[in-house]
């Protein structure tokens, strides 16, 4: 049984359909939370009755603390922009490293609060700032302090009471190093800290809420149902920063893409599927079936898929009930229909759901998830120039299809935005700056790079080459790595007038354990993070892993209401 | 102010391409920065002190004439970040000739990522040295220096780089925290790096990061 192919899996357009799945990064820091017996303390909660103050959220692991410092702001509503170029938020973080003393906090309160214009220390590992969802933050706490539970249908379309704007780490704004931290087994995997900044960042957000609510009738008011509770994530919007992101590291992008597709390839290898295992399968299958039914989207093309997948997921159902299963090695015969007759929302979602009956072959992948990107860094002058040419041969042919003297194919370029120093795509042949352009057209790159060879013979060493030829250095230092990471590039043009950069965002998010993917434009996309994960205090009474669909009993409540 | 080596190699990155460097010599002096700010030196204050230099040159005059005993390029001093990037990529003479010699280069110190990258490509020892200043680089990519004079030179006549069957065991590992960013330093790398960025119009303001619509939901 072998891995599907580069060719096949590194398509933006494939990319793009990615799903979370048991091996997503907040999964993983769940279940390492849950099987660490991690204890949880708001040692801190000093927010007036304004809704303004500091709250502080411990978690204890067997080797260390990490806290999450939180400063609750009174946000002036004509201030309140998810864009990364505002100034102000609802909410202000910190995930200190250790247990902050009273020095610690004021030294964060004076610079939390700015965001990119303070400055954060080596003692911390994330910033990060969110805004509330005024509709639904304000209707909560209006509905708890009458002493009644929001209605369920209201919370699903929505969400959460939050949305993230931005999560930093790995040495941003004076922060930690990912290097001195890498080493420690709680952060091995990527994201780690940021993922438990995110997970605190709810537990915080549902805390306020029910705050406000007592505040403002503390005879009347009531907490949420634990039920309901869960239903809130953490909502987050991501635009065109996120995007370049897999191409400046294609070493994590392949060690993520190659453990997931090592999953897949293992599930399909199983000879015969038991019975638990099947209906393992076919219960995730009915609760993402379910659960695509609350995906709610305005964007035309994802609308459409949305809908594509409702009905590619009843097709499965269909096969299962049809006997697919009742055969050798049947999780390939599933996934080998699939990929003929279905939408790659469906196939991604599927392979996503493969998963989930097979924790003992999936979940140890998560282990090689990170990358020392410190190594291969280094090129190979002494390389020849005809092995390049074979590595280009054999990982880059797909580069020969594009057609790079059509207009189309070099419409856009990337360029990092004075205002903001974010990244951003402009409009090549309409805007001025693309002798500005940023090293991220990777395609047309490897493509000139090809017609630079073309006078050295095979014998020469690339030193040579490079002395003489310095602007293909980033591309033959990428070219390099291919032989050993066969998943580190996406297969496409990414300069080309169709490019759709949230493609590229959604297939980061995916891996973070994103779910209900909204596109607000090609170039933005709003999540939801952690929605029905127990939260801290609920970890030791509940599973760790088994809130990514919500669960049928609840979905089918839901249908009957909706049929009502 | 403080900086974490994350923020020294994007900023010494972005330096170095709006100094003129190619987008591939330009994440070398990015990696060069953060190397030695990691082992306690100031790489974005050698960085910058070098980029006044490089400024307003183009590349063929940076760049060493390999061609000879003793890599030099006439009539002026060579950029170690060019020639440390060329001693890396011909690691492999190190392993043919035993060393490689280098001409008049500034500031040798930037040398010392490169070495230390062949060192541990080629996993051998290697000896760097100039003008009374020695160091050691370990197969593992460990730096020693073994003999200090000299050492912070900003200008040399000759550079050896040799390999040696072990390193010595003598001498002073180099380490250290991250020495603090000086503002003069910082800013201006961040005035080389300003190069790189595209100023904004109001177009681009609306449809670059593809915002536009409302937040207040």
């Amino acid at each position: 049984m072998s891995m599907r192919s580069p060719a096949t899996v590194m398509k933006a357009s494939r990319l793009g359909a990615f799903h979370q799945s048991r091996l997503s990064f907040m999964r993983q820091l769940l279940r390492r939370l849950k099987d660490e017996h991690w204890q949880f303390q708001r040692s801190v909660w000093t927010v007036d009755n304004q809704g303004v103050g500091r709250a502080v959220y411990t978690a204890t692991g067997p080797l260390r603390s990490y806290s999450l410092v939180a400063f609750a702001h009174d946000l002036d509503p004509a201030m309140r922009s998810d864009r990364v170029i505002a100034t102000a938020w609802d909410a202000t973080f910190a995930l200190f490293d250790g247990i902050p003393d009273a020095d610690d906090l004021a030294r964060l309160e004076a610079n939390v609060p700015r965001q990119e214009a303070g400055r954060i220390s080596s003692r911390e590992l994330c910033m990060a700032r969110a805004n509330r969802s005024v509709r639904m933050f304000d209707h909560v706490v209006q509905t708890l302090s009458e002493g009644h539970q929001p209605e369920r249908e209201e919370i699903d379309e929505v969400g959460y009471l939050m949305r993230t704007t931005a999560v930093y780490g790995s040495g941003k704004f004076g922060a930690a190093d990912r290097e001195s931290i890498a080493l420690r087994p709680e952060l091995a995997a990527p994201f780690q800290a940021e993922m438990l900044t995110v997970y605190l960042i709810r537990a915080f957000t549902l805390d306020l809420v029910e705050h406000m609510a007592k505040v403002r009738a503390p005879q009347l008011a009531v907490s949420l149902a634990p039920e309901l509770r869960r239903r809130f994530g953490i909502g987050n919007s991501t635009g065109l920063g996120m995007a370049p992101f897999l191409l400046n590291h294609p070493v994590l992008l392949n060690n993520w893409v190659s453990a997931r597709e090592t999953a897949l390839q293992r599930v399909r290898a199983v000879q015969q599927a038991c019975a638990e295992e099947r209906r393992v399968f076919a219960d995730y299958l009915k609760r993402a079936s379910a659960s695509v039914s609350h995906w709610h989207c305005e964007h035309e093309l994802q609308r459409a898929r949305i809908l594509k997948l409702q009905d590619d997921l009843s097709r499965v159902e269909r096969q299962l009930d049809d006997g697919i299963l009742d055969q050798n090695a049947p999780w390939d015969a599933l996934y080998r229909w699939a990929e003929g007759v279905l939408s790659l929302e469906a196939q991604e979602c599927l392979v996503s759901l493969l998963l989930e009956p097979y924790a003992h072959l999936v979940d140890d992948l998560g282990g090689a998830m990170h990358a020392d990107e410190q190594q291969n860094f280094v090129i190979d002058g002494g390389m020849s120039v005809g092995r390049l040419r074979e590595i280009l041969q054999a990982h880059y042919g797909w580069v020969a299809s594009i057609d790079f003297a059509s207009e189309s194919s070099q419409a856009l370029f990337w360029y990092v935005s004075e205002e903001k120093l974010e990244p951003r795509i402009g409009q090549r042949f309409n805007e001025p700056g693309q002798d500005l352009e940023q090293p991220l057209a990777v395609a047309r790159d490897i493509h000139r790079l090809q017609a630079a060879l073309h006078p050295y013979m095979d014998e020469q060493r690339l030193a040579g080459f490079l002395l003489q030829h310095p602007e293909h250095r980033h591309s033959v230092r990428r070219v390099q790595l291919a032989p050993a990471f066969p998943y580190a590039d996406i297969q496409d043009n990414l300069i080309d007038q169709a490019l759709l950069p949230i493609d590229l965002v959604r297939c980061k998010l995916s891996f973070f354990g994103a779910t209900h993917f909204d596109p607000r434009s090609d170039r933005w996309v709003r999540i939801t993070l952690y929605q029905g994960a127990p939260f801290p205090h609920e970890l030791t009474k509940m599973p760790a892993d088994d809130w990514s669909c919500p669960s049928l009993d609840s979905q089918e409540q839901h249908r009957e209401c909706v049929v009502e | 102010m403080n900086a974490s080596l994350n923020e020294i190699e994007n900023l010494c990155k972005k330096a170095a391409r709006g100094a003129g460097l190619s987008w591939g010599l330009a994440e070398e002096a990015g990696r060069a920065a953060r190397w030695l700010s990691g082992n306690g030196l100031d790489g974005p204050a050698l960085l910058a002190a070098q980029l006044r230099l490089d400024d307003g040159c183009v590349y063929p005059q940076l760049t060493p004439d390999i061609g000879t005993e003793c890599w030099e390029r006439a009539g002026r001093s060579m950029c170690p970040l060019i020639a440390g990037v060329t001693l890396s990529d011909h690691a492999y003479l190190l392993h043919e000739n035993g060393r490689v010699l280098l001409g008049k280069v500034t500031h040798p110190q930037l040398l010392m990522p490169f070495a230390t990258a062949s060192a541990r490509q080629l996993g051998i020892a290697l000896q760097l040295s100039w003008q009374g200043c020695t160091l050691e680089f370990s197969p593992a990519g460990q730096a020693v220096l073994i003999q200090a004079d000299n050492f912070a030179s900003a200008h040399v006549e000759g550079v050896s780089c040799i390999c040696i069957k072990t390193t010595s065991g003598a001498g002073q590992a180099l380490s250290g925290s991250i020495p603090t960013l000086s503002n003069s330093v910082h800013d201006y790398l961040d005035s080389l790096a300003a190069r790189t960025y595209v100023p904004a119009s109001e177009a681009s303001r609306l449809s670059g990061a593809g915002a536009g619509l409302s937040d207040n939901l």
